[in-house]
């Protein structure tokens, strides 16, 4: 299946804030370091997998406000201050969803006479990238519910790791507690993991060790008086 | 009197072993989950500690063979 960029659609998350009207490209790249383990009685070389890594990079357009400047500024010399979910086919449930975090190595910023200014952060992920689908669109949601499940027509053994970023709250002392559920059925779902309770915009990235079940899905529960909150979760199997 | 005693004690004897033998199963829940709700409805969520008689039939298998949820003997 031919899997179509669409510059309409591509979604990139950074830590608390949608900057996809803001991003020119991104790559995130996901590395597997070999060791060599030929010998003499070998006719060819042998390599055994590594250590995951990988390359995160961000191009856009410079804006000095909080939403792009103060965010990546802010991320300087932070351990793993980057958190990025990138999809680029949109963030609707099941959607491939592209998840790295990281520290951030390089945040350039080029001004020239006939160009628009623009930026260009690089950051080096812990874990490297994992690849896995939305379970949520950034949308606003205003009560208690869970989301469509997504197949993956097995359950795996290696664990998984998730992202939740949230742009958005409002209401009087708003509260919302995401959770990554699991099924063998897609009947019942049971909690595999369980962001912090968020009050305010934030973002957070979680993992999970052990088997995931075939079916996963997001489940959320909102509580305070008239809350909504605008977020975002992806999970990726590993 | 003694008689009808008597056949009130077994009636009531018997009563309870049927409500004995009907009893429909309890599960402590081990973990956070939702589950349909019987009939439709909303869906319903049991928090780890919370002992539950309605899970689906179909869903038991795994639940219990995975330590989801165990059954309550007591």
């Amino acid at each position: 299946m031919a899997f179509v960029h669409t510059a309409d659609k591509a979604r990139v998350l950074v830590n608390e804030r949608s900057f996809s009207a803001k991003l020119s490209g991104v790559t995130l790249g996901h590395e597997r370091a070999v060791g060599d383990t030929t010998t003499f009685a070998d006719a060819g070389a042998k390599f055994v997998p590594g250590l995951a890594g990988g390359a995160l990079t961000l191009n856009g357009f410079f804006e000095a406000g909080a939403a792009v400047h103060g965010e990546l500024n802010s991320s300087v010399g932070v351990d793993n201050g980057l958190l990025v979910t990138a999809a680029p086919d949109g963030l609707a449930v099941g959607k491939p969803a592209f998840i790295a975090v990281g520290d951030m190595t390089d945040y350039d910023v080029s001004a020239s006479v006939s160009d628009p200014v623009s930026f260009s952060v690089e950051s080096q992920p812990d874990d490297g990238v994992d690849w896995g689908v939305s379970l949520h669109d950034l949308v606003a949601r205003t009560a208690t519910a869970d989301g469509t499940s997504v197949d993956g027509t097995a359950a795996t053994t290696g664990g998984g790791v998730a992202s939740l970023h949230v742009t958005a709250a409002s209401g009087s002392l708003p509260t919302l507690t995401v959770d990554i559920q699991d099924s063998a059925d897609d009947v019942t779902f049971v909690d595999i993991l369980t962001f912090t309770q968020a009050t305010a915009a934030t973002s957070e990235r979680k993992t999970v060790s052990g088997t995931v079940r075939r079916f996963v899905r997001a489940q959320w529960t909102i509580g305070g008086t008239t809350p909504s909150f605008t977020f975002s979760t992806a999970f990726a199997r590993r | 009197m003694s008689t009808e005693r008597t056949r009130s004690k077994l009636y009531l004897a018997a009563a309870k072993q049927a409500a004995y033998e009907v009893r429909v199963p309890a599960y402590r829940v081990k973990h956070g989950l939702n589950y349909p709700a019987p009939g439709g409805g909303p869906e319903r969520r049991a928090e780890p500690g919370d002992v539950v008689t309605d899970l689906p039939m179909s869903s038991l298998l795994w639940l219990l063979a995975d330590g989801i949820i165990e059954e309550v003997t007591d």
